[in-house]
């Protein structure tokens, strides 16, 4: 085909391939020349786009499928646990350490609880709750509850049950232990308690104020 | 038998200060976990001997606890005002009847 230049500054007659490799650059291109119909799929890839901008992610956002979403891991209070002593208490020997027999779970979400031991198998922070409910502790008696991690103190609270009922010996007395604790995958945890009061015993859960043992991971931290 | 605290205390040593006693409840019972006085650890027959001995001069004393039991649910002092006032002799008549009622060994 002939080429024509008319008056009119235009060129007709050139056919695609008619002009050499690079010969049309950016430059030659008119501003807001190019729309996205002119684009062949998938054509502008990563390194031609700039990063997102925040504020094109407000408003009204296309719904996002879970499956589509990458390098998002969910995180939440998992592992968590909480057991109870034996319906009629656990013994506990005069001024010894003794691990607390843990028979009743009222939830273990992820099975980590076993044999009054908690491994959560998951690496993190966990959160630790224990609440010793005595049965006859003496005045002036001495009482401690330890959390153990792979069979060693790891915290302990202590008290001193000074007249709990006015004088005479107190029929009950309690006290609570918290604290957070980072896990690694095979750490263990243990409730142990002491008492100086003689053969004493942990309530169980035939009362509505007996013991428990719980803890939960950190989601997030 | 096996270790105790009460036998330990029998034998002289203190619980937390001469030695700390623990019970994993894995069926291997309580053992010595730290021996912290600066005397030879005792045996566990010695330390079972001992617990017998503690045994039998803690029932020694049950009718001195039982005593002070029922001691404890008098008002002492008023008894012995109103005896003063009243020139009676409630106080030392209920003592009295709680001594009989628990004889001494």
């Amino acid at each position: 085909m002939a080429i024509v230049i008319n008056g009119s500054g235009t060129v007709t007659g050139l056919a695609v391939g008619g002009l050499p490799d690079g010969t049309v650059d950016a430059g030659t291109l008119a501003t807001n020349s190019v729309d996205s119909a002119e684009l062949i799929d998938g054509a502008i890839d990563d390194s031609h786009m700039a990063a997102m901008a925040a504020s094109k992610l407000t408003g009204a956002l296309p719904a996002i499928s879970g499956a589509n979403l990458t390098g998002i891991t969910a995180d939440d209070n998992t592992p968590a646990f909480m057991a109870l002593p034996h319906v009629d208490g656990d013994y506990i020997a005069n001024t010894t350490w003794e691990k607390v027999l843990w028979t009743t779970e009222v939830y273990d979400t992820d099975g980590k609880f076993a044999s009054s031991t908690f491994t959560p198998t998951v690496a993190g922070k966990y959160h630790f709750t224990c609440q010793i409910m005595w049965q006859q502790i003496d005045d002036n008696s001495n009482n401690h509850i330890a959390l153990y991690k792979n069979g060693s103190e790891y915290h302990r609270v202590m008290f001193y049950s000074v007249n709990p009922d006015g004088g005479g010996g107190g029929p009950i007395s309690s006290a609570s232990l918290d604290v957070t604790a980072i896990s690694d995958t095979d750490d263990y945890f243990e409730i142990y308690v002491y008492q100086s009061s003689g053969a004493r015993y942990v309530r169980g859960t035939s009362h509505s104020t007996g013991s428990y043992f719980s803890a939960f991971k950190l989601a997030g931290a | 038998m096996a270790i105790t605290a009460n036998g330990l205390i029998h034998l002289g040593y203190t619980p937390e200060v001469d030695f700390s006693l623990q019970n994993d409840k894995d069926g291997n019972g309580v053992y010595i976990k730290t021996w912290i006085s600066s005397d030879a650890q005792p045996t566990v027959s010695a330390i079972e001997a001992g617990a017998i001995a503690w045994q039998t001069a803690y029932d020694a004393l049950e009718y001195s606890r039982l005593r002070k039991a029922k001691y404890d649910l008098l008002n002492q002092d008023e008894m012995r005002y109103d005896d003063l006032v009243n020139n009676t002799t409630t106080w030392r008549d209920g003592i009295a009847a709680i001594k009989v009622s628990h004889p001494k060994p």
